[in-house]
């Protein structure tokens, strides 16, 4: 692989680990939201 | 283009699926609830209510924590624990967090190896056991959504059946709340035990996750 497609492939890789923390991080306080609305 | 899809495929392959069944669940979810509703005598409700309700936000985050509970615990249990025979486990002797030398931290750091493994102290210590602390941080924040919405959904249904909602001290502590917890956590135990000794006698030809084909059973942490 070039260096340049390599840091491309790097930077995508990053993207979905940051991209996953976001969800489920931004997921899980949805449901904590839910929750005290509705109590 | 091509390369970055095949780099990922299975990052991309199961955040689809994931987002296939979570929609499936919220619709088969829905029309459960609503099930409920008529048996109640009480009136439907739509579909954008009902993934705004605690019982949608309690039944997702009950599966959540049990998995994120599973992983942090195997990761953590991994390395103090072996297991002879399975692909999954350290060689015998190997227990415990290994040499700096093994680890690659500090001086033995090589060239392309993280910043923070050449770090010492405090930052050293965090980003060695960031893994397990971050799945571990997750199955407390999922534990805690479960018991703040599964506490909103089961109080919806003591109000509608006249009898007395309970408050949050009250509800971890209640049958139900560790009958949702503890279901699902046996699952995830006996999965994790299940791949641990079937994996010393069975195969997967190609799966990191099992030993080559031809490996001898008493191989212990030989990957395929």
């Amino acid at each position: 692989m070039r260096p340049r497609d390599e840091g491309s492939g790097m930077r995508a890789q990053l993207a979905l680990f940051v991209a996953l923390l976001v969800f489920v991080g931004a997921g899980l306080a949805y449901v904590v939201v839910l929750g005290l609305l509705h109590r | 283009m091509r390369t970055v899809l095949r780099d990922n495929g299975l990052a991309l392959f199961f955040g689809a699926v994931f987002l296939l069944a979570l929609a499936g669940q919220a619709v088969a979810g829905f029309h459960a609830f609503n099930d409920d509703q008529a048996a109640d005598g009480a009136a439907p409700v739509p579909f954008a209510v009902y993934l705004t309700s605690s019982d949608f936000g309690a039944d997702v985050a009950e599966n959540w924590q049990s998995e994120y509970l599973q992983f942090a615990l195997y990761i953590l249990a991994t390395v103090y624990l072996v297991q002879r025979g399975s692909p999954e486990s350290k060689q015998i002797g190997d227990e415990g967090p290994e040499s700096d030398v093994d680890q690659r931290v500090g001086v033995h750091a090589h060239l392309d190896s993280p910043a923070s493994a050449r770090a010492r102290g405090r930052r050293l210590w965090w980003y060695s056991n960031s893994l397990g602390l971050t799945m571990g941080l997750i199955f407390l924040g999922s534990w805690t959504a479960q018991a703040v919405a599964g506490r909103a959904a089961y109080n919806g249904e003591q109000l509608r059946s006249y009898q007395d909602p309970l408050g949050f001290g009250e509800y971890v502590v209640s049958p139900d709340f560790w009958n949702r917890t503890l279901q699902n956590w046996q699952s995830e135990f006996l999965a994790i035990l299940s791949m641990a000794l079937l994996s010393i006698y069975l195969r997967q030809r190609g799966s990191p996750e099992s030993k080559p084909v031809g490996g001898a059973h008493s191989a212990t942490g030989l990957e395929g």
